[in-house]
């Protein structure tokens, strides 16, 4: 089976390698310049679940070769488990593998992995957690649709949406810190900014300067007495961060393995 | 042929319609909204200016996924279009019945080519009828934004016809479907970060320069790197190409040159007293249509190129 899933992913495998190989040869030449294609990083996953999820079971179901794999010595079960968990096992490394390059390039640019969306998604652990969740939500839905070009389609759509609503989510896993009056720091996670009124309560926008212009605006501001507050998660929420992100990705894809089984061994060939 | 076309594509076609017509409808409730809300009369105020930047980000933050329209036009109208037949030798009954193959290839590449130019549009001028709303607010520029630039007007047709044509010509040379779709999505992404992350666009034309001696400012000190001060002095919508210091002789300041006046408490009455003068160097807004031009002709000739590798391969 080892030399069956070799054969039949090699492809796939050698090239994640050399992209990996050939980003971490840009990074160390590039430098500090990286910062602009990091940009991307968080739809890297994109692509593992494309061309690694997607075809697992769609291409099988589609070209009908799943009768042939499926009725030799080997049994379902030990097919479903050495494709899906040996190929989990690869794109887990190799996700954990980027998550690596970019927390060193991280710390040798001295760059925000915390308030960086893009680096936060694409350092620590995390990385590893979106690769193999990307996997699973390409084989989920092939194994659902059958059909190669369509499961394509329903993971795009599943996992845009799904980084949107984590990106968005991402500075509520933790009470916000309050700061008065001095902006946080760098490499903390801005959540929100309000103004403090001499009354004590806070507004987006103090009323009585709301017709002033933008030039005289902060000088109204100052003159009425408001205090502006700024609400943060603090530098060192970075790794628990990392782990809650990981922990429900984790659980999405435990979930997404579900409908994968179920197709394999319980479905009639 | 055309009946044919449209049997085995329907699904795509209607899909990128429906797309279409979706966004175009939630765009235009959205403007109408922002309308109501903001009158355009209604002189410059913090008030004002918050509403129309709310109301830009309710939809702004969506507009970087507009980026990844033309991959998905690429991967899902493209490379199938030819890998799909070779990789399942159905191109050897297609292209043995009465309609020879190069009419096969016409139809499909001018007929497919045509709606995804025409969809485009729709979904360019859609997003450009949009942006019109916001006009006066800076982060609105349809030239200096550059997700605005590559969502609106004619260039969104350009990149979704080329991304066809990436995937066309892969599937033609390649003829497998998974292996074309690596390389739509390699060229496709290699050209449009190469366009957008790179300053490309600043090389469309020779751009404005202007320069005065240190602008006595309202008593802050105008450092080079705050963009408000020096986009103050300039047309609204601009799009930037460089901002800084110069000698007496109009070369460049070095860094250690440019903080020189740092620790003093008047940092532009220092820079005045050393014969430093400000310059800047600009792209008018209304280059809009021009740039436009340039980048839509570009790419139109590319994906003619393309065309061609397919046309000849097959």
């Amino acid at each position: 089976m080892v030399w069956v899933m070799w054969r039949q992913h090699r492809a796939q495998v050698l090239a994640t390698v050399g992209l990996l190989l050939l980003l971490e040869v840009y990074l160390l030449v590039a430098g500090q310049d990286a910062a602009v294609v990091l940009g991307w990083l968080p739809i890297a996953p994109l692509l593992i679940g494309i061309f690694w999820g997607a075809p697992l079971l769609a291409r099988e179901l589609e070209r009908g070769t799943h009768r042939l794999a499926w009725t030799q010595s080997v049994t379902r079960q030990r097919w479903l488990l050495s494709k899906l968990g040996g190929l989990s096992l690869v794109v887990t490394v190799a996700g954990l593998a980027l998550g690596l390059m970019v927390s060193t390039w991280v710390t040798a640019h001295d760059a925000d992995r915390f308030g960086d969306t893009a680096l936060f998604g694409g350092s620590g652990v995390v990385a590893g957690a979106w690769w193999l969740f990307a996997f699973l939500l390409g084989s989920a839905a092939g194994g659902l649709l059958r059909r190669l070009l369509p499961a394509l389609a329903l993971t795009i759509v599943v996992f845009l949406v799904m980084l949107f609503a984590m990106v968005q989510s991402r500075g509520n896993f933790a009470e916000p810190l309050r700061s008065l009056d001095d902006y946080p720091a760098a490499g903390t996670l801005g959540t929100a900014a309000t103004w403090l009124a001499p009354s004590g309560e806070e507004v987006d926008t103090p009323p009585v300067c709301l017709d002033a212009s933008r030039l005289t605006y902060l000088g109204c501001v100052e003159d009425a007495g408001y205090r502006s507050v700024y609400y943060y998660q603090p530098a060192d929420r970075y790794w628990r961060f990392q782990w809650t992100e990981t922990g429900i990705l984790l659980l999405c894809t435990v979930l997404l393995a579900g409908p994968v089984v179920y197709r394999v061994l319980r479905r009639p060939v | 042929m055309v009946w044919l076309t449209w049997r085995q594509h329907r699904v795509q076609l209607l899909v990128a319609a429906a797309f279409v017509v979706v966004v175009g409808v939630l765009l235009f409730v959205h403007a109408s909204r922002t309308g109501t809300l903001v009158a355009p009369s209604e002189p410059d105020s913090v008030r004002r200016r918050n509403l129309l930047d709310s109301q830009f980000g309710q939809v702004g933050r969506f507009l970087l996924f507009s980026a990844a329209l033309p991959a998905l036009i690429g991967l899902f109208w493209g490379t199938p279009l030819l890998a799909r037949e070779y990789e399942r030798g159905t191109h050897l009954l297609a292209w043995t019945q009465s309609v020879p193959r190069q009419a096969w290839l016409g139809v499909k590449l001018a007929g497919l080519g045509a709606a995804v130019t025409a969809a485009g549009l729709v979904f360019g001028f859609a997003i450009y009828a949009w942006a019109g709303e916001f006009a006066p607010t800076r982060s609105a520029g349809r030239l200096a934004n550059q997700e605005l630039f590559v969502s609106t007007g004619i260039v969104p047709a350009a990149w979704w016809l080329f991304a066809f044509a990436v995937g066309v010509a892969a599937g033609a040379v390649f003829r497998k479907l998974l292996t074309a779709m690596a390389v739509t999505l390699g060229v496709f992404f290699a050209v449009y970060i190469g366009v957008f992350n790179t300053d490309a666009r600043l090389h469309y034309a020779t751009p404005v320069h202007v320069e005065e001696t240190a602008p006595a400012d309202r008593g802050e000190p105008l450092l080079i790197n705050t963009r408000s001060g020096v986009e103050d002095r300039l047309p609204g919508g601009a799009l930037m190409a460089a901002t800084g210091w110069l000698d007496r002789g109009g070369v460049p300041l070095s860094n250690a040159e440019t903080w020189s006046c740092a620790s003093t408490s008047d940092y532009l009455a220092c820079m005045r007293d050393k014969g430093y003068r400000w310059f800047a160097e600009y792209h008018p807004a209304d280059r809009y249509w021009r740039f436009q031009l340039t980048e839509a002709g570009a790419l139109l000739v590319a994906a003619l190129a393309l065309g061609a590798v397919a046309w000849r391969r097959s």
